[in-house]
């Protein structure tokens, strides 16, 4: 990815963060607001079902989750918005990126994935790559 | 004392946590994050962390004492503790839950034993650290200083 397409804000644009430890939750959110994004924090799958909206452009989401987890999560998303551009971009956030985890998201539908905590540059231009191309997954 | 000497006991208390691995770069981050519309995410962010940490050695410390253990609760609860201290660049005790996940997978009770001791002293130091860190902050602040910007590299 060229440096000079890197977009460094991202006023207005809406996002939702969905991560059951709320520590991890503010940082994310903390990380998004300061890029200028307007976030919503959800703590569980009910509680993401009842807030997602075409408004929202992309998703954060924490796959590992007690009940419906990530990857369940994205393949409901995919059953709710049939057509590809009224759907959120979805990005798996993990403590742990390996070969599998990668395959986990592909399968399920996901458009990303990437480790968390995030740093500023990284959560910059992984946005920026997302909203250009709809698809963030780096070689292993 | 003047708050240019306060500022560089600062600099230098506050390298020294990196020094010796209780904090990592992640912590870097957070102080990016804090801005004029977010004065106080540093000290709200930690202080969630505090409150979360001991409800959770408080869960494990209960489970382990069952004459049944779930480790498989155990390791959950671990994980949990290692997601929210990898946010705020807590190091060891992020560490330190990497070994005691370990141990639930493997389901040795001495280990896990051992490694929730190891993790509450790393936990309360750190903690003890960043109370220190803060209350040195507030006195710059109060002196009218600011809090200088930190420049580390790993």
């Amino acid at each position: 990815m060229q440096a000079n397409h890197v977009q460094t804000n991202f006023p207005g644009l809406k996002v939702i963060v969905m991560d059951d430890d709320g520590v991890s939750r503010s940082v994310t959110k903390g990380l998004l607001v300061h890029l200028g994004c307007d976030v919503t924090t959800v703590s569980s799958s009910d509680e993401f079902l009842q807030v997602i909206s075409q408004e929202h452009k992309v998703v954060f989401m924490d796959v590992c989750m007690p009940g419906i987890d990530g990857y369940e999560l994205a393949a409901r998303i995919h059953e709710k918005f049939t057509k590809r551009h009224e759907r959120p971009v979805l990005v798996a956030l993990t403590g742990n990126i390996n070969k599998m985890t990668k395959e986990s998201c592909m399968r399920v539908g996901m458009d990303g994935v990437i480790l968390k905590p995030v740093s500023v540059d990284k959560m910059r231009s992984v946005l920026s790559e997302l909203l250009e191309h709809r698809v963030l997954f780096e070689a292993m | 004392m003047e708050v240019g000497q306060m500022q560089r006991q600062w600099v230098d208390y506050t390298k020294s946590l990196f020094l010796e691995g209780l904090l990592d770069g992640q912590f870097l981050q957070l102080q990016q994050l804090q801005d004029e519309s977010n004065p106080d995410f540093v000290v709200e962010v930690v202080s969630l962390f505090f409150d979360d940490s001991e409800k959770l050695l408080n869960d494990i410390t209960r489970a382990l004492e069952q004459p049944s253990v779930d480790f498989k609760k155990i390791g959950a609860h671990v994980h949990q503790f290692k997601g929210s201290s990898s946010s705020v660049g807590a190091q060891r005790v992020k560490n330190g839950c990497i070994a005691f996940r370990n141990f639930c997978e493997e389901q040795n009770i001495d280990g896990c034993v051992r490694c929730l001791q190891q993790l509450k002293q790393e936990y309360y130091l750190v903690k003890n650290k960043l109370k220190t860190l803060f209350a040195m902050e507030q006195q710059i602040v109060a002196a009218g200083g600011s809090i200088p910007m930190l420049e580390i590299s790993f």
